[in-house]
């Protein structure tokens, strides 16, 4: 019947309201439970394209070079994320490690391809091939994205190694302190205005 | 002003990938072809099911060792709790709080939250709606730094591989301990917090 | 809040012109430029950095892992073994090794890699460090102009790296013994070399060792240096007492060789290198002149040999001229007994000048002319006798004197060993002394010494009573006497007697008298004429108040 494109339902109790335009800084209110139903934009998707491609690049770096290196006695040791998650799996703690890989490594990949692929066809003003699975991948991909986690993970392990031992963070852990950051900006729900501006393409 | 009408009322559903409103009929977002459930699925039950094989696993989780350590020669086996009074006796206690909340405060939150959420919504209880749905997004917001732990020990173990020196290697306590994080998540992702709200609505 | 959309009143005012920017390029693309920047500077600065990939074979991969095990040339790191695999044919493991960009020089064709890994060998153990961080691999440079990109690992490092200054030689001896690569040369106890390698000599009859000496004490080994196994412990209970001689400690524990040049080598000429000598077994065999030819000769002892050793010297005159070599039982049929036969030989070569003299008297010395003389020195009484060289550990020595008064015997110059006769050893002396001692003992007349002895002492213990029956108490009583008096005296002197009282009022008594007498010569010396006029009123002879002057004028007095 009136399926007005300009609603909007509050998906933690159900309320119908109207969408607003918002501008960056405001965000939009559910009044029934208090849950955000939308935040103002700042970034345009041209910036956002730059900063996905920003972000894969600071991500093969970030995983190239070792995030801690550890040194005692004239022995050292360094550890990539890949390593990390390499030492998980022996054993019957291999199911972890395929855990870890998904959360510290596999998620944010696909999500960092997937924003590129399809941020940078909406630069152009298209839609991207495949446009609706990339858009629902990145969806089912969000909660299992954990950088922050393993930014503070990384810090706890240094914390907890520097006594005994020399420590020296790598440079991968700069890149990836800035990933997290990139990836904060760009992998929220505010990908859903995509589906705005690109929907007279999609069919 | 009145209260927001309820989408329902409306015969209106929403689309939980794309954000679309959809009519109460269709069984696929026209926007996004995925499929549009009223409700999720069984979320009292699945929700339920998770949550109680989450509280089974973590038994396990905090008995069973997650880490040895073998400084010199002297091995050590730690629990999380171990390793936490450990960090306290060691000086850092900052360190020792973080990876307590992280590692028992947050699990046993959820627990608590879900199963109290769990419980009002089955008893159609109207008690303190709008606290419970912020409940709600508490946990939904922290429910994944619990994974905190399992990346400490996987990098530690990375780390600290020098054979006879000294070497750190993670035990079974971990997997027991990741799965209580996932199955917790998943938890809360299978709950619908709209049953919340759904007792003001009659015709449920 | 939920809005109505409102309505938009009608503006008065004009719209404005509106230009959109041609390339929509926002600032925030620099981001995405600096990253890249960052990113490619990184990659290349790591593959500037890279240096030449060699590969090395090895036996075995023990110790070294990919991506961990390093190359050190002097400790320095070089290299860093990137990928370790097996070889198509399983033979070997290859090892993938990336050296640095300023180990160019290590891919000459003339290199050498050798894995360390902690050995206890000649030198004691060695490469401990490496129990802790995992195994390295070793390298030495090469000087060569080729450049070669594959090379074969040495299991053991080498004794010698290039650039070594010394020089090598070949010994031969009879056996290894507890030589190895690595054990000490030394010269004078200082460490000069080692032994870098062993072999078998090509027929199998003894064993080639090569030792390097290095400069500049390469010079001291000349074309008449003897060298010796130093192994060890040379422990020799001989004649002389219990020797211990060793070289240094390492080589108890990995063996050593020894050497020095003897004394009297007047034209000493550094040797070339890869010159041979003989290696032998001990100093003084090495520093021994040469020992001449050797002769054989037996002994025929009828007494118990107990305490000869094969090896033991046999002494002529107290010169050590030979060795037994053998010591048997042999039956005489004709007197029914087991004599010992002693095979033994000489060297007369070690008489030195005497021989010289005997030999030019003779003539050349061949088998026969020293048979006889020898059968001359038998005649003259020359005689072999098996004496004590130490009474502790009944060791045995032969010993060749001549004795006077020895029993003509017949020598059979035909006989080859020569036969010398024997006469029994001087142990056989000392039994008869001994002998001769036991024999006086039995003659005292130990009967009577004992009777006498007892009777003494009976007439002593007869004394002794009497002493205790009378005597004693007699003494008992004088002593209680005298302890009486000395009672009595001690009252009598002590504090608070009588008697004491008595004498101090006594003294007390003589000593006013003496004061008064003293006053009273006082006064008489000062007034002689109160001896007649008596005590005028003035003077108290008590007191000493001087009448005002102490003169001795007469002064007008009022005279009664």
């Amino acid at each position: 019947m009136n399926t007005s494109s300009r609603s909007i339902i509050c998906e933690h109790c159900d309320s119908l309201f109207e969408s607003v335009a918002l501008t960056h800084g405001q965000k939009a209110e559910c009044t029934r439970c208090g849950a955000v139903l939308e935040r103002g934009q700042r970034l345009s998707i041209q910036a956002l394209f730059a900063l996905a491609l920003t972000a894969a690049m600071l991500f093969i770096l970030a995983n190239a070079f070792p995030v801690i290196s550890i040194s005692m006695e004239g022995l050292s040791n360094e550890a990539t994320l890949l390593a990390s998650v390499e030492a998980l799996a022996q054993g019957r703690i291999t199911p972890m490690a395929a855990v870890t890989g998904l959360t510290i490594i596999l998620a944010p990949l696909l999500q960092i391809c997937l924003l590129c692929w399809l941020l940078g066809f909406a630069t152009a003003g298209r839609a991207a091939p495949g446009f609706r699975t990339c858009m629902r991948a990145l969806e089912h991909l969000r909660p299992w994205s954990m950088l922050e986690v393993c930014l503070l993970g990384i810090l706890v392990a240094i914390i907890k190694l520097a006594g005994m031992l020399d420590v020296h963070p790598g440079f991968g852990l700069w890149a990836l302190g800035m990933v997290t950051v990139l990836l904060i900006l760009i992998s929220g729900k505010g990908i859903r205005r995509l589906w705005d501006d690109l929907e007279g393409q999609l069919r | 002003m009145s209260e927001p009408v309820y989408a329902r009322q409306l015969g209106l559903v929403l689309c939980h990938t794309c954000g679309h409103v959809c009519q109460a009929g269709e069984h696929h977002c026209p926007r996004c072809h995925s499929t549009v459930h009223a409700r999720k699925p069984d979320s009292i039950a699945r929700t339920w099911a998770l949550l109680i094989a989450a509280l089974i696993f973590y038994i396990p989780a905090n008995l069973l060792p997650v880490m040895r350590t073998n400084m010199f020669g002297n091995a050590s086996e730690n629990t999380i709790m171990s390793g936490v009074i450990e960090f306290w006796h060691g000086g850092s206690w900052d360190i020792a709080v973080l990876i307590f909340f992280a590692s028992v405060v947050v699990p046993c939150m959820k627990f608590l939250i879900l199963g109290m959420l769990l419980v009002t919504c089955q008893r159609k209880s109207h008690w303190a709606m709008r606290e419970r749905a912020r409940l709600y997004r508490f946990i939904e917001l922290i429910g994944y730094w619990s994974m905190l732990d399992v990346l400490v020990v996987a990098l530690v173990a990375a780390l600290v591989q020098f054979r006879s020196l000294s070497s750190i290697d993670p035990l079974l306590g971990i997997v027991f301990f990741g799965l209580v994080v996932v199955l917790t998540m998943l938890a809360a992702m299978s709950f619908d917090p709209r049953l919340i709200w759904d007792v003001e609505v009659e015709d449920v | 809040m939920s809005d109505r959309p409102g309505s938009t009143p009608a503006s008065p005012a004009a719209a404005p012109a509106v230009k959109t920017r041609r390339f929509n390029v926002s600032l925030v693309w620099i981001v995405p430029i600096i990253a890249a920047l960052v990113g490619a500077s990184m990659l290349i600065s790591n593959g500037l950095n890279a240096g030449p990939q060699i590969e090395i074979s090895f036996e075995t991969a023990m110790g070294l892992e990919a991506n961990k095990t390093q190359v050190k040339y002097k400790n320095v790191v070089i290299g860093q073994v990137t990928a370790i695999a097996l070889s198509d044919d399983r033979s070997h493991v290859v090892a993938t090794v990336d050296l640095n960009k300023s180990a160019e020089g290590f891919t000459a064709e003339d290199s050498v890699f050798w894995v360390v890994r902690p050995r206890i060998g000649a030198n004691g153990i060695s490469g401990v460090d490496t129990l802790l961080s995992g195994a390295f691999i070793g390298a030495d440079a090469g000087s060569s102009e080729e450049r070669k990109r594959q090379f074969v690992g040495k299991e053991t490092p080498p004794a010698i790296t290039y650039g070594e200054q010394g020089k090598r030689f070949t010994l031969h001896t009879e056996d290894l013994g507890s030589l190895d690569i690595g054990s000490p040369v030394y010269y004078r106890r200082i460490e000069v070399g080692q032994v870098v390698s062993y072999q078998l000599a090509e027929d199998g009859k003894g064993v080639d060792v090569e030792i390097f000496v290095h400069a500049p004490n390469d010079k001291f080994v000349t074309t008449d240096t003897r060298f010796w196994n130093a192994s060890g412990i040379d422990l020799t209970v001989g004649a002389s007492g219990l020797k211990v001689n060793t070289e240094s400690l390492s080589t108890i524990l990995a063996g050593g060789v020894a050497f020095v040049e003897p004394k009297y080598s007047p034209n000493a000429t550094p040797a070339t290198e890869r010159s041979r000598f003989d290696l032998f077994a001990d100093q003084e065999t090495a520093l021994a002149p040469p020992d001449g030819e050797p002769r054989y000769i037996s002994m025929s002892f009828n007494q118990s040999l107990r305490g000869l050793a094969v090896n033991a010297p046999v002494e002529f005159l107290g010169v050590n001229i030979g060795r037994v070599v053998s010591v048997n039982l042999d039956y005489d049929a004709k007197t029914k007994s087991f004599p010992s036969v002693v095979g033994a030989v000489i060297y007369p070569d070690r008489l030195g000048k005497a021989h010289e003299k005997l030999l030019k008297e003779m003539g050349t010395e061949d088998d026969e002319r020293s048979a006889k003389l020898m059968s001359a020195f038998v005649k003259q009484g020359l005689r072999a006798q098996a004496r004590s060289a130490n009474l502790i550990t009944g060791q045995l020595y032969i010993s060749l004197s001549f004795l006077p008064n020895a029993a003509p015997v017949a020598f059979d110059v035909a006989a080859r060993p020569l036969r010398i006769p024997t006469v029994p050893g001087s142990l056989d002396k000392v039994q008869e002394q001994l002998q001769g001692v036991v024999d006086k003992i039995s003659k005292l007349p130990l009967d009577e010494i004992a009777n006498n002895l007892n009777g003494s002492l009976s007439e002593m213990q007869k004394t002794l009573r009497q002493v205790n029956a009378e005597v004693l108490p007699q003494m008992r009583g004088t002593l209680q006497q005298t302890q009486k008096t000395l009672a009595a005296a001690n009252s009598t002197f002590a504090d608070d007697s009588p008697e004491r009282q008595q004498l101090s009022q006594a003294m007390d008594e003589v000593q006013r008298t003496a004061r008064s007498v003293r006053v009273l010569t006082d006064f008489l010396s000062r007034n002689p004429e109160a001896l007649i006029r008596g005590r005028t009123k003035q003077g108290e002879p008590d007191a000493f108040r001087s009448p005002g002057n102490t003169s001795r004028e007469i002064q007008p007095e009022a005279q009664p």
